[in-house]
């Protein structure tokens, strides 16, 4: 590659220009254009690369955070956690309890580098989206290779009390409300002997607040430095990339050295795995996939079988229950239930102002119905035109049909791994 | 049977209504009660520890008329410490389980409680708990409940403190006739550990320090606008997203909307 500068007067002129619809994409590839490499298309990259990066690199103190990794990735709550720990990191809540206004949050820039403090998060299951560095993570310690899938508290909390001890945290915080981070904090609070605030809903530089039960009132208290917090407890952060280098826990790297140095910990709970549950059986506040029905169903037979099928909870209009066609329990909408489902398949349904509002936390709507001018295919991500009966038969008809071809293609494996065993006994 | 019966002790505490705010039981208590009862030929004792007042023994009726018989209250004063006088009694007791719900309905509401007991007493702690299927030579096996109505099966070393989850047996109605008629036994401590018998009594110094106030009402964020330059906001306000708009499917034969519809199922991960 030559080193002589090209000059681009087109790009020049479209960064002059703010209003330029390609202003923002070529501004991101200035540095990348200049240099003569070939610039990278995807959005993502552009827009984290876009960001300055703060550096950490000899941390005063670490902040540490267990997220809670649903999936795989980060949640929401996690992101918001994460936001917190960097407002704690470096000196400043954003918020203002007096107030109420917001203060201008820490500028990188100017503070000496050593008042700096590192967020590092602790992530016990394995990683599916590496989205990190634009979440807030200084320092990453992925102790997924050590622990298996599964609940092992027991052994979890020994590696937090390792990195207790590695890292000497200024805080932990914690997701309250959450499956598995929640656990840890409150066994961790319990085996160093230190009281744990949970409930956080507010924190400033002299207090924090936090919930006291259902009571409708919350206790003023000071600090704690473990810290069970609420959702949306602070902003997530959006105007850095963070570096989210690798970590390791001393003792792990001792102990592949060493194995039979360090004691093992004799776990007293264990995981037998998931049990199937029945779809109907779950409550439709928390199903994940919602099959519902409307006015719009003519054979409800068939309508509860698709339900079988793809393994859905049973939702229905409010029409549907009016008619008796479905129980109350099952209705969806501002008199009924506020589903939270990740997909919700609407038949026949033409999607009521009441009845949007009981599904405004799905994800995916898919919507089959005959006019497509309603308000349910405006709303949906897919949505098919048709008579709901024969779109239903033949979604019944191909899943049995998948079904069939799968335990086909089980068998034949089957015969093929017998096949393989004795080749491998025969050799 | 020649099997030892299963001895089940039940951590209940005053529980606050949620439209009246008069004491009553706690909900999850009670399901742990619920839980407690289905269990076929076991012995339950039901602890609380509290200060025993007018308003505490109201809601431990309610409990009673579950059909319980007694209760047993560690008598404490207020703000003193529960941890200490339960561990030590649940020592000397030795049931094989500890149920408990999984958070007080008010007051501090850490869910601390359970943890901290089976720290003292070295067991092990289990939250989450929709139902027990089973006991096998000195094991339990427990079914946890997991978000989106998922369940998970633990086998469990005896004993063992378990905290129950709201998907648990719902608690059933609380008789008028078995509450009057039941008993509460009442336990007394003070603070002064001379008689080595006594529960020890800790004071609890930092909660009298916080200052108790109505919860304030906190904006709740809905979307995050990142936009910092006048064009973003444009940009952010006309442009439509795919969620907006979506496909439309006119037109098409049944089997193929079948095949759109089960390939964006499949996509979202919930068809197997």
């Amino acid at each position: 590659m030559t080193k002589v500068f090209r000059r681009d007067p087109r790009h020049e002129r479209i960064q002059r220009n703010r209003l330029h619809p390609l202003h923002l994409v070529n501004q991101s590839q200035a540095s990348v254009a200049s240099s003569g490499t070939n610039p990278r298309t995807n959005a993502n990259v552009l827009l984290s690369s876009r960001l300055p990066l703060h550096r950490v690199d000899n941390p005063e103190f670490y902040i540490v955070v267990v997220p809670e990794m649903s999936g795989g990735r980060l949640t929401s709550a996690d992101k918001d956690m994460l936001g917190l720990a960097q407002q704690l990191a470096n000196g400043g809540l954003a918020h203002d309890r007096m107030d109420g206004q917001k203060i201008e949050g820490p500028i990188f820039e100017d503070q000496a580098p050593e008042r700096c403090g590192a967020v590092l998060a602790v992530v016990f299951t394995s990683i599916k989206d590496d989205r990190f560095a634009d979440a807030g993570v200084d320092r990453l310690l992925d102790l997924s290779l050590f622990v298996g899938e599964g609940y092992q508290p027991e052994y979890q909390l020994a590696l937090l009390l390792q990195a207790e001890k590695q890292f000497a945290p200024r805080y932990w915080l914690f997701g309250d409300q959450t499956m598995n981070s929640a656990d840890l904090g409150r066994r961790l609070a319990a085996r160093l002997d230190e009281r744990a605030a949970t409930g956080v809903v507010e924190i400033d530089d002299n207090w924090i607040w936090c919930r006291a039960g259902q009571s409708g009132n919350e206790y003023r208290r000071p600090h704690e430095r473990i810290l069970l917090v609420a959702e949306q407890i602070a902003d997530p952060v959006s105007n850095y990339r963070y570096q989210a280098s690798p970590v390791v826990l001393d003792v792990l790297v001792r102990e592949v050295a060493a194995p039979e140095m360090t004691p093992s910990v004799q776990p007293k709970i264990e995981d037998l795995g998931l049990v199937a549950v029945d779809p109907g059986s779950v409550y439709l506040v928390e199903a994940e996939f919602v099959l519902a029905g409307g006015n719009g169903v003519t054979d409800w037979p068939l309508f509860h079988q698709v339900a079988t099928a793809l393994g859905a909870t049973e939702g229905a209009s409010r029409v549907a229950v009016d008619d008796g066609n479905m129980p109350r329990s099952t209705q969806v909408g501002a008199s009924g239930t506020l589903v939270s489902a990740r997909v919700y398949l609407a038949v026949g349904i033409s999607g009521a102002i009441q009845h949007l509002q009981g599904m405004t936390h799905c994800d995916t709507v898919i919507a089959i119905n005959l006019d497509p001018g309603c308000a349910m295919v405006s709303r949906a991500d897919l949505s098919v035109i048709g008579d709901s009966s024969k779109i239903m038969q033949a979604l019944v008809d191909s899943i049995n049909r998948g079904e069939s071809e799968s335990r086909v293609r089980e068998l034949t494996g089957f015969d093929r791994e017998q096949a393989k065993e004795k080749w491998d006994d025969a050799v | 049977m020649l099997c030892e019966p299963l001895q089940i002790m039940v951590l209940v505490s005053t529980g606050m209504h949620s439209l009246t705010g008069r004491p009553c039981r706690a909900s999850l208590d009670a399901q742990a009660i619920e839980l407690a009862l289905q269990q076929v030929g076991a012995l339950i004792e039901v602890v609380n520890a509290g200060n025993a007042g007018d308003s505490e023994q109201s809601a431990l009726r309610d409990y009673l008329g579950m059909g319980i018989g007694q209760v047993t209250v560690l008598k404490q004063p207020e703000f003193s410490d529960p941890v200490s006088a339960l561990a030590q009694y649940v020592n000397e007791a030795e049931p094989d389980l500890v149920l408990c719900g999984e958070q007080a309905e008010w007051g501090e509401a850490s869910g601390l409680l359970p943890y901290l007991l089976a720290d003292q007493l070295g067991w092990a702690i289990v939250p989450h708990i929709a139902g027990l299927v089973g006991v096998a030579d000195g094991h339990i096996e427990l079914l946890q409940a997991l978000p989106r109505g998922q369940r998970r099966k633990l086998l469990v070393k005896q004993p063992v403190v378990v905290t129950i989850n709201g998907a648990a047996p719902q608690a059933r109605q609380s008789a008028f006739l078995k509450a009057r008629d039941s008993t509460i036994n009442l336990l007394e401590f003070e603070y002064d550990s001379e008689h080595e018998s006594g529960l020890e009594l800790v004071a609890d110094s930092e909660l009298p320090q916080w200052q108790l106030q109505p919860a304030k009402q906190r904006p709740k964020r809905l979307k995050i606008i990142t936009a910092k330059t006048a064009a973003e906001r444009m940009k952010a306000a006309i442009t439509v997203t795919p969620g907006q708009a979506g496909k439309v499917l006119q037109d098409t034969s049944p089997q193929q909307a079948t095949e759109a519809i089960l390939a964006l199922l499949r996509e979202e991960g919930v068809l197997k």
